[in-house]
């Protein structure tokens, strides 16, 4: 049986910018969270019945608090230096994928609404209103933004998609459309400890393993301990590493350096994660709670 | 004092006020708002003398521009260049009395004006013929150039051709508007325009994406320092919520034992 053909996209020696094909990434954007995720991270279950006022609320609450926002909301010039640096736009060609095109979906509104040439011109500036439309394209695109920041290397002024990106999930939050895959890690990471879930039995069964496997493949009795008080070390590491392959490579490289040490060390049941999403969905709050977990976790070690 | 002296006056300080008032406005709302984290880019500086030396650097070269992509570097950089010298030889203007010798030196800067045209002129090719850079603007993204445009080719147009202005009369003028000893102004409709534009300009400035000149100093991955492990970084808010324990780990699902 003749294998089956398939097209094999070429790696250039440089990087070729692709022809615009616009709304080619339109879509429903990644499953959007529920009710059950939402409440406890205190965003409403789904989308409130004026969303409109409080996202708008929510905009000018955002950019009072951070000067990111501001700054650079204000500072575009559109001179597209950034146009070509998003890797979502040169694998995809979409041009809302553009980090300038993706800031001017949430700049767009700010202009209609805070500011005098969008709320008097707003063809002219290209100030838009919030509408559904408009909060459909805010969900798809600022969720195709991995907040890497190589937009903000190459902008003249230094703006920083991954802030606006930030502030568009935020206010898709407060307004009750939030994301599932964030929202459910957040709340095991503050619920159960980490980003999977992996409750305390669980770790120390998959630590037991492994120290089991480290003796058989070295000799030596490297442990790795969970929740033992007094140790001079909290090991706090993402939890890819209890599972994962290579990443247990890392874990089992931790144990072993800390052996050689011979200082004590433990994990945390209570705090097993390091990666902290609140990050993601620009929400300071979370994110210090995720935060107070580790801290927390240390102070009871 | 004709009509269009009176009128041309008066827009000469309704725009200055506008101007005053707004970027001071929007100046003051950047300096006040707090920027709760440390985001300053790759390369950081790791101290504040290394903060001024990055910012020099982004405002006398375009630096990360530079980095970004070379022609609109050249034309940009072409054309704020060319803007800088056209301006500094606009001081003779306004300067009342008889000017210092040193203002010889800067008499060559008018050729700084053809500078500033070509600048311009590549921008506005790019915005109308790269595709990419043509979906992102907005009228006034032409309009802008359009306009720069104008008042440069105008100001080129009286310094250049034989459709000379009445120097000493701008100067009167220019002056004047300064030391509040107001007189006409030359009426040719070249200088109108030039002086109309650069009163809209003005005007224009707190309101528009003008406002990147005083947002570049205030962008927080340019101008915070990287050491957010020596020192640590808090926000007035976040601080007050921090003091108040507004936030706190029980508010949170689960047990806070």
């Amino acid at each position: 049986m003749a294998a089956k053909e398939f097209d094999i996209p070429k790696l250039p020696t440089y990087i070729e910018i692709p022809e615009l094909k616009p709304g080619i990434m339109q879509g429903e954007g990644p499953f959007k969270s529920i009710d059950e995720f939402q409440k406890p991270l205190g965003f409403p279950g789904e989308k409130v019945d004026n969303w409109k006022e409080v996202a708008i609320e929510k905009i000018g609450d955002l950019k009072s608090k951070y000067r990111s926002v501001q700054v650079f909301l204000d500072s575009c010039v559109k001179c597209g230096a950034c146009t070509d640096k998003c890797h979502y736009f040169l694998g995809s060609s979409d041009p809302k994928n553009m980090p300038v095109a993706r800031q001017d979906l949430f700049r767009s509104v700010y202009r209609r609404y805070f500011t005098f040439a969008g709320k008097h011109f707003p063809k002219l500036v290209g100030a838009k209103d919030l509408d559904d439309e408009m909060i459909d394209d805010w969900y798809n695109y600022f969720h195709q933004c991995s907040q890497c920041r190589r937009c903000s290397v190459f902008c003249p002024y230094g703006i920083d998609t991954a802030e606006i990106s930030m502030a568009a999930r935020e206010v898709l939050d407060t307004i009750g459309i939030g994301q599932k895959y964030c929202n459910q890690i957040l709340g095991k990471a503050l619920t159960v400890g980490n980003n999977l879930g992996l409750p305390e039995p669980a770790l120390k069964d998959t630590l037991l393993d492994l120290e089991e496997e480290v003796e058989e493949d070295f000799g030596a009795p490297v442990k790795y301990p969970l929740d033992q008080k007094g140790a001079e070390i909290l090991l706090i590491t993402p939890s890819a590493d209890f599972f994962a392959e290579p990443h247990i490579d890392g874990l089992i490289g931790y144990g072993k350096v800390f052996y050689q040490d011979g200082v004590t060390w433990t994990l945390s049941s209570y705090a097993s994660e390091g990666a902290n999403f609140g990050m993601f969905i620009g929400s300071y709050d979370i994110m210090r709670k995720a935060a107070l977990r580790i801290r927390k976790a240390a102070l009871d070690l | 004092m004709s009509t269009i002296s009176i009128i041309f006056t008066a827009l000469f300080y309704i725009s200055l006020f506008i101007f005053i008032v707004g970027m001071g406005r929007k100046i003051y709302q950047f300096s006040i708002t707090p920027a709760p984290l440390k985001i300053p880019t790759a390369p950081t500086p790791l101290t504040q003398t290394g903060v001024v030396f990055r910012m020099i650097r982004e405002v006398t070269l375009f630096e990360s521009l530079f980095r970004s992509n070379k022609w609109i570097w050249l034309f940009g950089f072409l054309f704020h260049f060319g803007l800088l010298l056209v301006l500094i030889r606009h001081l003779r203007y306004f300067i009342p009395g008889d000017l210092p010798e040193i203002f010889l030196l800067i008499q060559p800067f008018k050729y700084a004006a053809f500078l500033m045209v070509i600048g311009l002129s590549g921008l506005l090719v790019r915005r109308i013929f790269v595709p990419r850079i043509r979906y992102i603007s907005a009228p006034s993204d032409y309009l802008m150039l359009l306009m720069l445009l104008v008042i440069g080719i105008s100001g080129a147009v009286m310094t250049f051709t034989s459709n000379h202005t009445d120097v000493i009369m701008v100067k009167n003028f220019a002056s004047g508007l300064l030391t509040f000893d107001w007189s006409n102004l030359p009426t040719e409709t070249h200088f109108l325009v030039h002086l109309f534009l650069v009163f809209v300009l003005l005007a224009i400035f707190p309101i528009s994406k003008l406002l990147h000149v005083p947002g570049i100093f205030f962008s927080p991955t340019r101008n915070q320092v990287d050491n957010a492990r020596k020192k640590r970084h808090i926000s007035a808010w976040a601080l007050k919520q921090e003091k108040e324990h507004t936030v706190k780990l029980d508010q949170t699902l689960g047990e806070d034992k």
